[in-house]
């Protein structure tokens, strides 16, 4: 059927076909998709026409590929560069299979390099968009090496639910649309206990967090920005770390966030955690999105911090996390979140030349973009944290 | 007499279970990726087909899938080498 269908870049008209389009993957509630839509690719500090380029098959909207703004700085003294970040990859079932994405990706990638851009990256990519990048000329710039810090409780409970979704009964039950969209799951207290349905709850009621360190819902963008400039950059590859960046940044609909700062003006340190307010499906997990600290005690006390929310499900990723601290992620409880994953090289960066290059030639101010110790990888990055 | 079935007659028809269509005159060398056909579901199809033939997991981060596994015949002498590799 792909054949039929008509590659065409997004426009205001496409709004609402993207956003129940999207019930795929963002959020089962078009009204949400849409204000994440406007969100990542009209409010974005960079944005300006969206990049979204969609396939349409007798005037309806059938799969899709975004490219959300973003800017990088690397080398010293840093120039900053703009690379699209491949995102939101969407196509409806009936279109599966059928050599759409290919058609799409095809035509975005000849466009982006019409517009001047030399490379695409893509930060968060399942299994399955990972193996399709791959096909289509991606590689591999450094596995994130996820890991993840459960609590007892909730890993038996992780347990017993991996249990009934063998069960062919309950897996159809569970999948079927109308258990989805109205979330019976997610209110379920047999599904998820209070602490996985309102994951920072109990961090909420603390507040202080001890050791200098204090929890606030709101973000610091101007105070953030000031440390990150402060504590310098060694050249790599990282994304810009404005102000309006981060407050657009932490303005995300789909993520709630809580941050731990150390210190009052200027920061000392922040660490910020993440967790997805409406998804596909409901997940209790929380993320550590970014961590900064002038030292490394203090990145330590906020590391500590973190585990000491008794999340249900901790994760980061641990090859973002300065090579310097990395043991104390296994002091704290954390270990390899899917090794069966890993194993597989996933869950990894891809980066892909817009331009007919060899691939060691791939490279930014003197670093080669397939090396990852050319970056400084953050989950902040990807917008899907 | 039977003939055990080759790598190569075992993926032919495992592609073909996967809705992918080679030409009949030249099934060995059509390039795999160009046409689109093999979608990201049906290469991870293929990665766990693989995986099964070689008893080990492929981490397919480490190839040039588009080089390496261009074609039938480049994934057969794929298969092929490691599967001598583990003796």
């Amino acid at each position: 059927m792909s054949g039929t269908c008509e590659i065409v870049r997004f426009g205001p008209e496409h709004r609402e076909a993207v956003a129940e389009l999207q019930t795929l993957l963002w959020s089962p509630d078009p009204i949400l998709n849409l204000r994440y839509l406007d969100w990542k690719y009209v409010q974005n500090p960079w944005a300006e026409q969206p990049r979204i380029y969609l396939a349409v098959h007798g005037g309806t909207v059938v799969g899709m590929r975004g490219f959300c703004e973003s800017r990088w700085e690397v080398g010293s003294p840093a120039r900053v560069v703009a690379i699209p970040l491949a995102d939101d990859l969407a196509i409806r079932a009936e279109e599966r299979n059928s050599g759409l994405v290919t058609q799409i990706m095809r035509a975005a990638f000849a466009d982006l390099a019409d517009s001047g851009s030399d490379f695409v990256l893509s930060l968060s990519a399942s299994l399955l968009t990972l193996l399709g990048s791959l096909s289509l000329g991606f590689r591999s710039a450094g596995a994130y090496d996820p890991v993840v810090r459960r609590e007892p409780s909730a890993l038996r409970r992780l347990r017993l639910r991996e249990q009934l979704a063998r069960s062919p009964r309950v897996r159809r039950w569970a999948r079927s649309p109308l258990i989805v969209r109205s979330q019976v799951l997610f209110r379920s207290p047999l599904a998820f206990s209070a602490a996985e349905r309102q994951p920072f709850r109990r961090l909420d009621s603390a507040r202080i967090a001890g050791d200098d360190l204090t929890i606030a819902r709101e973000p610091r963008p101007v105070a953030m920005a000031e440390l990150v400039s402060a504590l310098g950059h060694d050249g790599r590859l990282r994304h810009v770390r404005s102000p309006e960046y981060l407050a657009w940044r932490f303005a995300n609909p789909l993520r709630e966030y809580r941050f731990l700062y150390s210190g009052g003006e200027p920061l000392d340190g922040y660490l910020v955690l993440g967790s997805r307010v409406a998804g596909a499906y409901p997940s209790p997990r929380v993320s550590i999105v970014d961590l900064e600290a002038r030292d490394a005690r203090t990145r330590r006390a906020l590391l500590a911090a973190a585990a000491e929310g008794h999340f249900a499900d901790l994760f980061a990723w641990s090859a973002t996390i300065a090579p310097s601290d990395r043991p104390a992620l296994g002091e704290l409880g954390f270990e390899p979140a899917d090794p069966t994953r890993a194993a597989r090289g996933g869950p990894c960066a891809l980066v892909r030349s817009l331009a007919a290059r060899r691939p060691e030639e791939w490279m930014l101010e003197s670093r080669s973009l397939l090396d990852p110790a050319s970056w400084d990888l953050r989950m902040l990055y990807s917008i899907g944290d | 007499m039977t003939h055990p079935v080759s790598v190569r007659d075992e993926l032919l028809r495992f592609l073909a279970q996967q809705g992918i269509e080679l030409p009949c005159e030249s099934p060995d060398a059509t390039p795999l990726f160009e046409t689109g056909q093999l979608d990201s579901q049906a290469l991870f199809n293929l990665v766990l087909w693989a995986e099964e033939r070689i008893g080990e997991p492929i981490d397919p981060t480490a190839l040039d899938l588009t080089r390496d596994w261009a074609t039938v015949s480049d994934i057969v002498r794929f298969v092929g080498a490691r599967d001598r590799r583990r003796g």
